[in-house]
């Protein structure tokens, strides 16, 4: 039997220690912050297709900190460009997990394409990301993640997980807020400068 | 037609002074001689992208990992990210300097470019700001008020590269 996408989440939550998450667009996104809100999330709940790109740019630019990105099947395949910048520049510090439920489910259960003929940890592997698994199993999951987060390579799981609406209520916060709140504890661990800083150059003649 | 390595150079010191560290790039004809200078400079980290929205979403990473960042591409490239550029830097007030070869526009030799190009008004249309640079000598001043303002008011801002400020006469 295949996993469930909550359930797995909750997995990856409880394993979490000084990581970097980002969620895309569904449930994904309220299933972590329902289980596991925390200031080194960010919820990229606006637009779909963006959070594993923006895991890479988090990726580059702060090569001692893990970064680990969550995506559906819908919404890396609405940027399949992702994977190929993924492979490209190879951050070390990245995990890509795409929570592949074979279909577009916010919108009502369309079957998407990985339903038939496509296979996204093959575009992972065509795209030059050498560490990829397809996992169907919970304990198959949590074993993947455990290693992937040890790794210091780019990885790609893809997790095949059933249909099925997050049981939670709505995601509650916006981005400017989880903008705000996550720079805020970047700064604190001495990672980025932050706002100050940009302020300061930006008012500067 | 030849471009201008010097009116290159001003482009690349525009973003140098302007404190740019994180470009992101899709490869276009006018701003071919710019990239080897950011190449060369070890305190400007370059990504090559195969999409100008990957770049986009790429660059909101960066920005949130502390990087002051660019994208160079051809301003058809807003077509492709715009997406992003509404519903994340919009939304979430990102900064992000767009540097755009100006298609279309006067002095522009090729019948393939949309006359006029586009990406000004569409620009215009979602309230994104942008300057179109005319003259070589207002090419590094502008790049960093360009900048300044996208950082004070922490928004994407648009610079357009027309023919007269990378190309030779």
């Amino acid at each position: 039997m295949k996993m469930k996408r909550t359930e797995a989440v909750e997995k990856l939550a409880g394993m979490l220690q000084d990581e970097i998450v980002l969620t895309s667009i569904g449930g994904v996104n309220t299933d972590l912050f329902a289980l596991r809100d925390r200031d080194l999330n960010l919820y990229v709940s606006t637009n779909m297709g963006s959070a594993a790109a923006m895991g890479i740019g988090l990726a580059l630019a702060l090569p001692t900190q893990k970064v680990v990105a969550l995506e559906g099947d819908g919404s890396i395949l609405l940027s399949l460009g992702s994977l190929v910048a993924m492979g490209d520049e190879q951050p070390s510090n990245l995990v890509l997990i795409v929570f592949d439920n074979e279909s577009y489910e916010s919108p009502g259960e369309y079957p998407s394409a990985t339903s038939r003929n496509t296979d996204i940890e093959v575009f992972g592997r065509g795209s030059g990301i050498l560490k990829t698994v397809t996992v169907r199993r919970i304990e198959e999951f949590t074993k993947s993640v455990e290693e992937a987060l040890r790794e210091n390579s780019p990885c790609l799981i893809v997790a095949k997980v059933e249909t099925g609406r997050s049981p939670f209520p709505a995601l509650g916060i916006d981005g400017i807020e989880n903008k705000y709140r996550f720079m805020r504890a970047l700064e604190k661990k001495g990672l980025i400068g932050g706002w100050r800083e940009w302020d300061h150059r930006a008012g500067k003649r | 037609m030849k471009r201008s390595r010097e009116k290159a150079e001003r482009i690349y010191l525009g973003l140098k002074e302007a404190g740019i560290d994180f470009i992101c790039h899709l490869p276009e004809s006018y701003l071919k001689e710019v990239i080897p200078f950011i190449q060369k400079d070890p305190s400007m980290k370059y990504i090559q992208v195969c999409r100008e929205e990957v770049g986009v979403n790429i660059a909101v990473g960066a920005l949130l990992g502390g990087k002051r960042p660019a994208i160079l591409m051809e301003d058809t490239g807003i077509g492709n990210s715009l997406n992003p550029l509404v519903s994340i830097h919009k939304l979430w007030r990102i900064p992000l300097l767009l540097v755009m070869s100006y298609r279309g526009d006067v002095g522009d030799f090729t019948f393939y470019t949309a006359p006029c190009g586009y990406a000004k008004p569409v620009l215009d249309t979602v309230g994104i700001a942008s300057y179109v640079l005319r003259t070589p000598e207002e090419t590094v001043p502008m790049i960093k008020d360009c900048v300044r303002t996208m950082f004070a008011q922490k928004v994407p801002v648009g610079v357009f590269i027309t023919k007269q400020v990378i190309w030779e006469e």
